[in-house]
């Protein structure tokens, strides 16, 4: 059944992690680790220094598909959110993805005999990476500075020409609907797996890799939604509010 | 019977409850997953092959062009829809469910989704692929498009399409790279000769 509850400041951060152990990357990003001891997400937003409302949000977000936050939207600055959603990037590029091609490359058991098998799987892997990889370059690249540079025009009240002209290279209406293909070449790749490799195949070493694939993906969907769900609203408000700036 | 694949997409606990009691008595054997948005629901018709969508009427943000776009996206797929009130019928729905309806008349409307969404036994079976979609699958492997295909077998580019649509549906594989790799890996085309 679906789990449901809603996680709150005085809940002890062991218990959260006992309801949803697939919060712990989450958790990690923020740079807490273990040994929580019987502290609650209160406490330790305090000790390391967290904006709890958004810590919670990113948390709930992540624990419960259907929670959608709109009362919290704007307690916290817009640049936490980027600062969150670039760590989640290199976590999938420095850490998820190298572990992944590193299994992916040795899950051949015999390379010799295998040769093109192997090559098969290394390329479509390669593919994959490539297409995640230029889909974050394009938001961090692109997406992510514009929409520091409009938080930061609105906050001043001020915007010089240059400013402006950047401003208006820009809005949130383009922020590529790519994440269905992405989602597209995992898919394939777990099918792949699942369905189609024929033996000799180190069957160990394919679980491997599929947990990290579902995991993998839960946690893409997860980032795609927070993008889509949280990050675009806001801009879209800050994007009125420069609008009337402008204008004023 | 044979197992369906089930979407559940109601909140209610009791009714899931009394949805999966109807049923057990009716023998009905289901795989049943629980969807609780739009999205998931799409996620879940992605990666598997969903033969009864039952939902509820208050189930978040979907509309009937929606539901007439998951219909044609995904062939075969029956929508039923629980409902309290006559109102909240949307009218492009397969089968409509009263909550308020007695014993009798729900299982029979129960007993007529499974009837009516049984699978026809050549789409399933594994080898599932036509000798035409066969061939098309080794010219999308090599890498020509839709209308190169289009020409080179004297079909229209729509053929091609609905072909392709097929051809991925049964496998399950999407992607260009991905058919590249299954058509590799049944031998269908020689791996040197990508590209
Ligand atoms: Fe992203
Ligand atoms: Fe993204």
């Amino acid at each position: 059944m679906k789990k449901t509850s809603v996680i709150n400041p005085g809940m002890k951060m062991a218990e959260v992690v006992h309801i949803d152990y697939t919060l712990l990357p989450v958790i990690n990003r923020f740079g807490i680790s273990l040994g929580f001891g019987d502290e609650t997400i209160e406490q330790i937003c305090r000790m390391y220094h967290i904006n709890m409302d958004f810590f919670l949000e990113i948390l709930n977000t992540f624990h419960d598909p259907d929670y959608f936050p709109e009362e919290n939207l704007k307690k916290y600055p817009i640049g936490l959110l980027i600062d969150y959603l670039k760590k989640t990037h290199s976590y999938y590029l420095e850490v998820k993805v190298p572990e992944l091609e590193k299994l992916i490359t040795g899950m051949i058991d015999d390379p010799k005999q295998e040769r093109q098998k192997h090559k098969l799987m290394n390329e479509f892997f390669a593919h994959y990476k490539k297409e995640l990889t230029d889909h974050i370059l394009r938001e961090e690249d692109k997406v992510y500075p514009y929409i520091l540079d409009l938080e930061k025009t609105v906050k001043e009240k001020n915007c010089s020409d240059e400013m402006k002209k950047r401003l208006n290279r820009y809005s949130i209406d383009h922020f590529p609907d790519e994440h269905d293909d992405v989602e597209e070449k995992l898919l394939d790749l777990k099918n792949i797996i699942i369905k189609y490799l024929p033996p000799p195949i180190d069957a160990n070493r394919c679980n491997a890799i599929l947990y990290m694939l579902f995991e993998l993906e839960k946690d893409l969907n997860d980032h795609a939604r927070i993008e889509d769900t949280i990050m675009v609203p806001m801009v879209a408000d800050l994007e009125k509010q420069y609008e009337k700036m402008i204008k004023a | 019977m044979s197992n369906y694949n089930i979407i559940m997409a109601e909140k209610s606990y009791l009714v899931r409850l009394g949805i999966m009691q109807v049923l057990e008595e009716l023998k009905v054997q289901a795989t049943i997953s629980e969807c609780s948005n739009i999205k998931e629901v799409k996620h879940r018709l992605k990666s598997m092959d969903v033969d009864v969508m039952i939902m509820n009427a208050a189930f978040k943000d979907i509309s009937a062009s929606e539901i007439i776009q998951l219909k044609s996206d995904h062939p075969g797929l029956k929508v039923a829809q629980i409902i309290n009130s006559e109102e909240e019928a949307i009218p492009v729905v397969d089968h409509i469910i009263n909550l308020n309806e007695d014993k009798r008349k729900v299982f029979q409307k129960i007993e007529a989704i499974f009837k009516s969404a049984q699978r026809p036994k050549h789409e399933a079976s594994e080898s599932g692929l036509s000798k035409r979609e066969i061939e098309i699958l080794r010219l999308v492997a090599r890498g020509l498009t839709n209308s190169e295909i289009a020409e080179k077998l004297f079909i229209s580019t729509h053929t091609v399409i609905s072909h392709r649509k097929n051809i991925s549906h049964k496998l399950g594989i999407k992607s260009v790279a991905g058919l590249t790799v299954y058509a590799v890996l049944n031998n269908y085309i020689d791996g040197s000769s990508i590209r």
